[in-house]
């Protein structure tokens, strides 16, 4: 390849990933349209998730131990990416007909969208994880260098699902509707609210092919020192990225001729 | 060299009718679906086209013959279920009124997004942004969101932020007549200034005038086949023919004339109701009222004159639109110097929808017209002469 075509490439690169953080702004920007607080909700809607659980489980419920209300926050935090983002991604394509209209747009660039908007809101809410684990006594650990590759990681894992569903829900609406009762169903299936010592023997198969459950076990490990998942987990995981990537992204691409007909 | 080239294309849409909301059950049974195939239709088929840089291509055809489909075709956006759409270079497209823009984002956030779709850095973006505001118009309502625009602000900065740069093949839908007589001097003359440049362009538009002034080839669509395809000049003359094809066939001799329901006509002929007897040469002022119940909406009038052999002498068109909201209509025509030999000649009136696919109402016999005095001589036209002869 020459050097012209490649610094071509180059700039095109650059160009896409511009237009990734551009559209990453402007679903942040649409989504707190019209708000009073704005953008200052991306860090006061998990402030206020922390308060009901520190009511609920530690005055209420009396629940846990003092690193509960962490424990269950961080929980909350990793899944509450995974659930928005996968919840979103299903209008990411039907919602914008205006850039589906444009040759020019990749339009493979539509469902990354929701995932990074959703990593957008959970990096804000991290402080807010590691001030509270603090409070409770966690204590500084090598782990915690692990944390980008484990947000990594989630967002690889959550990338297929988006393709997925933006691609089926721009044809079949019954997608969106599917999508909010498996991640409900998933959410129970993921350890949050308890751990996945809790868990029948005979049960414990679900923990071990879900990868968010790997992903939010290792948030625990990374913020509060508890131990890491089990390696055979991760590798799960990995094999749902490897395997679930390029079938999404083949899917994607063949119905994505047909978005504009669909419109 | 060509910039843009279809061969044979042809694509299926579903029907309009099935726009029932979709369910995951069609996924399932979709082999069966398929081979069926009951709700489907072509759109558009057998179209073979080119444009060269530096060209226009013009797409005419009625309401629902398919040129929106086939400009989508040429910009990439559908794709063909058969034949091949080869294209070079960057795209730009103006397709609708969404005009590709955002809603819910601030005037300045959509030249930013759109400016980067079209390969701009972010920061050659955010420099642009001032002169495409100020190119749209909007200037003032930067930080206002696209939706509380007016249509015609949208769409003045939809084409501002296409245009902004030069592109290879540039697809617009009706819009060049947007905006105030400003707006559009300065579109045109960007358009025509990415013509001189090398843009080969293609333009679907239901106003011959426009298509004869721009484009040097136009393709007429009709049924989503090609019915003619060559110089601007020859298709839309005979897109125009046929609307008045369809007006006699519809009255079976042209003679016999039935007024649409609804609607009364009355014909006033140079002062006089119905009919007149002029001098040949003399000019005809035909005044026409009409009473009619419903709107007719956008229309567009037209005039024929037959003969005593019920021979077409002249059909005529208004060249823009009228539009009518309801109630008493009336609109006037000119006819100057009306040289044509002595006899007796009818006049019918045509109300076309605006885009020539229906005809909203004819009357066969709006007027009669005697002619007399005619100067001597063969033929139907008879203009007034001068000789200039050698002297003695």
């Amino acid at each position: 390849m020459s050097r012209k075509a490649n610094s071509r490439t180059v700039s095109t690169l650059r160009n896409r990933l511009q237009l990734v953080s551009t559209l990453t702004l402007r679903d942040l920007k649409v989504n707190y349209d019209r708000s009073v607080l704005g953008f200052a909700w991306t860090l006061a809607s998990p402030m206020l998730q922390l308060g009901v659980l520190y009511v609920v489980f530690h005055i209420i419920l009396k629940l846990g131990g003092p690193k509960y209300p962490a424990y269950v926050f961080i929980g909350l935090l990793g899944y509450g990416w995974f659930q928005s983002s996968a919840v979103s991604s299903c209008v990411a394509v039907i919602r914008s007909p205006e850039l589906i209209l444009r040759p020019e747009f990749p339009r493979w660039v539509l469902p990354i969208i929701p995932v990074t908007v959703g990593a957008v809101q959970f990096l804000l809410a991290l402080p807010l994880a590691f001030l509270l684990a603090f409070i409770v006594g966690a204590e500084l650990h090598p782990i915690m260098l692990s944390l980008p590759l484990i947000a990594l990681l989630q967002a690889l894992v959550m990338l297929p699902i988006a393709f997925v569903a933006a691609a089926l829900n721009s044809h079949y609406r019954d997608v969106q509707q599917i999508i909010q009762v498996v991640t409900l169903l998933f959410f129970f299936l993921t350890p949050i609210f308890y751990s996945r010592s809790d868990i029948p023997a005979d049960l414990t198969w679900i923990i071990a092919i879900n990868p968010m459950a790997y992903i939010v076990d290792a948030y625990r490990a990374a913020i509060l020192g508890s131990t890491l998942p089990p390696v055979a987990h991760l590798l799960h995981a990995l094999l749902f990225v490897g395997v679930g990537t390029p079938l999404a992204v083949w899917l994607y691409s063949r119905l994505s001729y047909r978005f504009v007909e669909d419109m | 060299m060509t910039v843009l080239r279809l061969s044979d294309v042809g694509k299926q849409l579903n029907r309009p009718s099935s726009d029932r909301p979709r369910r995951l059950r069609e996924l399932v049974s979709r082999a069966r679906v398929i081979s069926h195939g009951t709700e489907t239709f072509w759109a558009v088929r057998n179209i073979s086209l080119d444009v060269r840089p530096g060209e226009m291509l013009g797409i005419i055809g009625g309401n629902g013959a398919g040129k929106s489909t086939l400009l989508r075709l040429c910009g990439g956006v559908l794709r063909p279920t058969e034949g091949v759409v080869q294209r070079t270079g960057r795209a730009e497209a103006f397709f609708d009124f969404t005009a590709g823009l955002q809603p819910d984002l601030t005037c300045q956030d959509n030249v930013i997004l759109g400016l980067i779709i079209s390969g701009h850095s972010v920061r050659e973006a955010r420099s642009l942004v001032q002169e495409v505001l100020e190119f749209a118009g909007i200037w003032d309502n930067r930080l206002n969101p696209v939706r509380v625009l007016s249509t015609g602000m949208k769409l003045r900065l939809g084409f501002a932020i296409a245009t902004q740069q030069r592109p290879d093949l540039l697809l617009l839908d009706e819009v060049v007549s947007v905006g105030d007589a400003d707006f559009q001097e300065r579109s045109s003359d960007r358009t025509a200034a990415f013509l001189r440049a090398g843009t080969a362009a293609v333009l679907v538009s239901h106003d011959m005038q426009q298509v004869q002034s721009l484009c040097q080839r136009a393709i007429w669509i009709h049924h989503g086949q090609s019915a003619s395809y060559g110089s601007a000049d020859v298709v839309t003359k005979a897109y125009i023919e046929s609307a008045y094809d369809v007006d006699n066939s519809n009255s079976g001799t042209g003679i016999t004339g039935h007024e649409p329901p609804g609607m009364q006509l009355a014909t006033i002929v140079n002062g006089n109701p119905d009919t007149a007897t002029v001098t040949s040469g003399a000019s005809i002022e035909l005044g026409f009222e009409i009473n009619v119940d419903q709107a007719l909406g956008v229309f567009r009038p037209a005039i024929s004159l037959l003969d005593d052999n019920g021979q077409l002498q002249t059909y005529l068109y208004y060249q823009s639109t009228i539009e009518h909201d309801g109630g008493r209509l009336s609109f006037s025509v000119t006819l100057d110097k009306m040289g044509l030999a002595d006899g007796d000649y009818q006049i019918a009136l045509y109300l076309h929808s605006a885009d020539w696919s229906t005809t909203l109402g004819e009357f066969a016999d709006a007027a009669s017209i005697e002619i007399e005095n005619a100067p001597e001589g063969a033929g139907v036209l008879r203009p007034q002469s001068e000789w200039c002869v050698p002297n003695k």
